[in-house]
């Protein structure tokens, strides 16, 4: 039986000159006391605030620091990758990166730092530390909806040369044009997934809308989510050295409208942007039900 | 959201009705277990909308922000950290003194593979029970009998019940408990026996009547559940009678033929090596069966004599020189 999950709590995530200023002040914190066993009234969170305009972040967890990706907006700081101290909140070194840099992502033993190029259908990877320009990948474009962009962008946990794209394109609805890709260094792997209406597309014969991926922990799965149309498709993809495998679609499991997935490594399941878990794991076969079942 | 399983906790940025238009965020960390609520921040004065959302280092957690709509708001990152986000927001696990005790026991005594209680405050971040497969770590809790991991069916924020590992130490040992919020420590004595008799409620002892004629109430007709008439526990037990023939749990009855390891699951008929006595009213009750029948849990098959009264009667077992602790009883008419 297929269910769905408990509910956390109702949340929105919604959808630019660096300065750099820095303040510091203090959350104030309220413990939720449903249980008198987890009440704690200590807990304390302080809020640095740096002002500077950037689209996301990545943390490197080997080399201690926040990656920043600022676009033109951020003037003539813009177009780069910025490093942030987050103990500190001082900022590091700012590389230039190319036109209009977004999603960004660690690779798996923080070897390279790939970055989105909103503005010249790119993912381009940098060394780490010192975020030397390295390969660029080319995402290609749509013969009629025009030039792919990175709408998400995972790094896989095995291989720091391996990345999957989910190729869209700008002003069309729905955007996942590109289907994704999964690239060892510059190179695709041929069994891609195609894009929803990708004319051309000889890959994986499983259609769809792939928005929000996600990678096991060992990158023998991916998985993805609809969160473009009402369909909600949750997805179990295998993943070769030849891309993907076939898979699995999960009608109407997925979270909603714009509603991101994200994979634990220790509970090893999926949670997604409304809050809610699924339980993927290919040993259970299609059962994805409730965590606390 | 940003889900950390290391630390038990999901964080969610948003804002509530109350803070809209304001500035005013707030950051509610969950329990990924219980799917409950732990704690929410407030982060006033927001400069733009939340668009990024990212857990850094030990206790951190960071977001940037975007202009509004009306692309009049400004832009940000925020930098959050301290023990809100750390696993310090749950309070450490305590054992209560005396609290590692035999299965419905006050006995602090028990043997290996048998099934005993741990009792105390934050043992377990919610309740979670076993599938039946012998973990040694249940809803981030796991627990140490003098070293070695113990098999953990059910645990809670004040009690743990679990299988002890397989040793050949006798005498006190160490306790631990460890969750994700730190250790505690206690001791328990390790003997060859550590008997006691799991009770339906506070003093009826867990015992069925086998009905072969297939009236029964349960397992399809095949035996009632003894217990005092009516509907005190919640369901219908039945007093047994003169003749009926009665299985009657227990744990810590000792060495077994075949022996039977514990942390794996068991089925059949494994002898207790020692002679087990049973007193139903001091009455010396002839077994025609005691020893394990599942993993943990012996048996004791005998038939009701007649001339023990009615009503509720006391009862214990002795195996190895030691008895039962006084107080169960089981319920006659």
């Amino acid at each position: 039986m297929r269910s769905l999950f408990a509910v956390f709590a109702s949340s929105v995530l919604c959808s630019s000159a660096a300065t750099g200023q820095t303040n510091t002040s203090s959350a104030t914190v309220t413990v939720i006391d449903t249980d008198s066993a987890l009440a704690t009234g200590s807990a304390n969170l302080s809020v640095t605030t740096v002002s500077i305009t950037a689209n996301r972040l990545a943390w490197d967890p080997r080399f201690q620091k926040i990656y920043l990706s600022l676009p033109s907006a951020a003037g003539s700081n813009g177009n780069a990758v910025q490093v942030l101290d987050p103990v500190t909140g001082g900022l590091g070194a700012n590389v230039f990166a190319g036109s209009e840099p977004n999603l960004l992502a660690v690779s798996s033993t923080s070897k390279y730092l790939y970055v989105g190029l909103n503005g010249s259908s790119t993912v381009q990877r940098l060394t780490l530390p010192t975020l030397e320009t390295d390969v660029k990948i080319v995402l290609g474009n749509d013969s009629f909806f025009g030039p792919f962009f990175a709408s998400d962008l995972q790094a896989s946990p095995a291989s720091d040369a391996t990345v999957a794209v989910v190729r869209s394109v700008q002003n069309t609805s729905p955007a996942e044009e590109g289907g994704v890709v999964i690239y060892d260094d510059a190179s695709a792997r041929p069994n891609a997934l195609c894009g929803f209406a990708e004319g051309a597309c000889t890959g994986n014969t499983l259609r769809g809308l792939f928005n929000s991926i996600q990678w096991n922990a060992d990158a023998s799965m991916m998985f993805a989510a609809n969160n473009e149309d009402t369909g909600f498709d949750f997805y179990t993809l295998p993943v070769t050295v030849s891309g993907f495998e076939g898979g699995t679609d999960y009608g109407a499991l997925a979270g909603g409208f714009g509603a991101a997935i994200h994979f634990d490594r220790v509970t090893k399941y999926v949670y997604d942007d409304n809050d809610r878990s699924l339980t993927p794991s290919p040993g259970r076969g299609s059962e994805h039900s409730m965590l606390l079942d | 959201m940003v889900p950390d399983g290391s630390l038990g906790t999901a964080f969610v940025l948003g804002q509530d009705l109350s803070g809209s238009g304001s500035g005013a965020y707030m950051v509610t960390s969950f329990d990924m277990q219980r799917f409950t609520p732990i704690a929410t921040a407030t982060i006033p004065n927001v400069v733009g909308v939340p668009r990024h959302f990212i857990r850094w280092g030990s206790n951190g957690l960071a977001f940037t922000t975007a202009n509004d709509v009306t692309g009049t708001q400004g832009s940000a990152v925020y930098i959050l950290s301290g023990s809100f986000v750390g696993p310090a927001s749950i309070l450490s696990p305590a054992i209560a003194a005396g609290g590692v005790v035999a299965l419905d026991s006050s006995s602090n005594t028990v043997q290996p593979g048998e099934w005993t209680s741990i009792f105390g405050t934050n043992l377990a971040r919610g309740s979670v029970t076993w599938n039946g497969d012998f973990p040694t770590s249940l809803g981030g809790t796991s627990v140490t009998v003098d070293g070695k991991a113990a098999y953990l069916s059910y645990v809670s924020p004040t009690q743990i019940n679990l299988q002890v590992p397989d040793d050949a130490a006798t005498g006190p040992v160490p306790v631990v408990v460890t969750t994700t919020s730190g250790t505690a420590k206690s001791t328990v004595i390790l003997a060859p026996f550590g008997p006691s008799l799991p009770l339906l409620d506070s003093k009826h002892v867990a015992a069925i009547i086998l009905r072969s004629n297939g009236t029964g109430a349960y397992g399809g007709g095949t035996y009632d559940i003894v217990g005092p008439t009516g509907t005190s526990l919640g369901y219908p037990p039945v007093a047994a009678k003169a003749h009926d023939s009665v299985t009657l749990f227990a744990v810590g009855l000792g060495p077994t033929h075949p022996a039977v390891p514990a942390g794996q699951s068991f089925s059949g008929a494994a002898h207790t090596t020692n002679p087990v006595t049973l007193l139903v009213k001091n009455v010396n009750v002839p077994l025609a069966f005691a020893g394990l029948s599942s993993a943990g849990l012996y048996q004791l098959n005998f038939t009701v004599p007649a001339g023990l009264g009615s009503g509720d009667v006391p009862l214990q077992v002795i195996v190895g020189g030691k008895r039962t602790p006084s107080g169960p009883v089981i319920s006659l008419q």
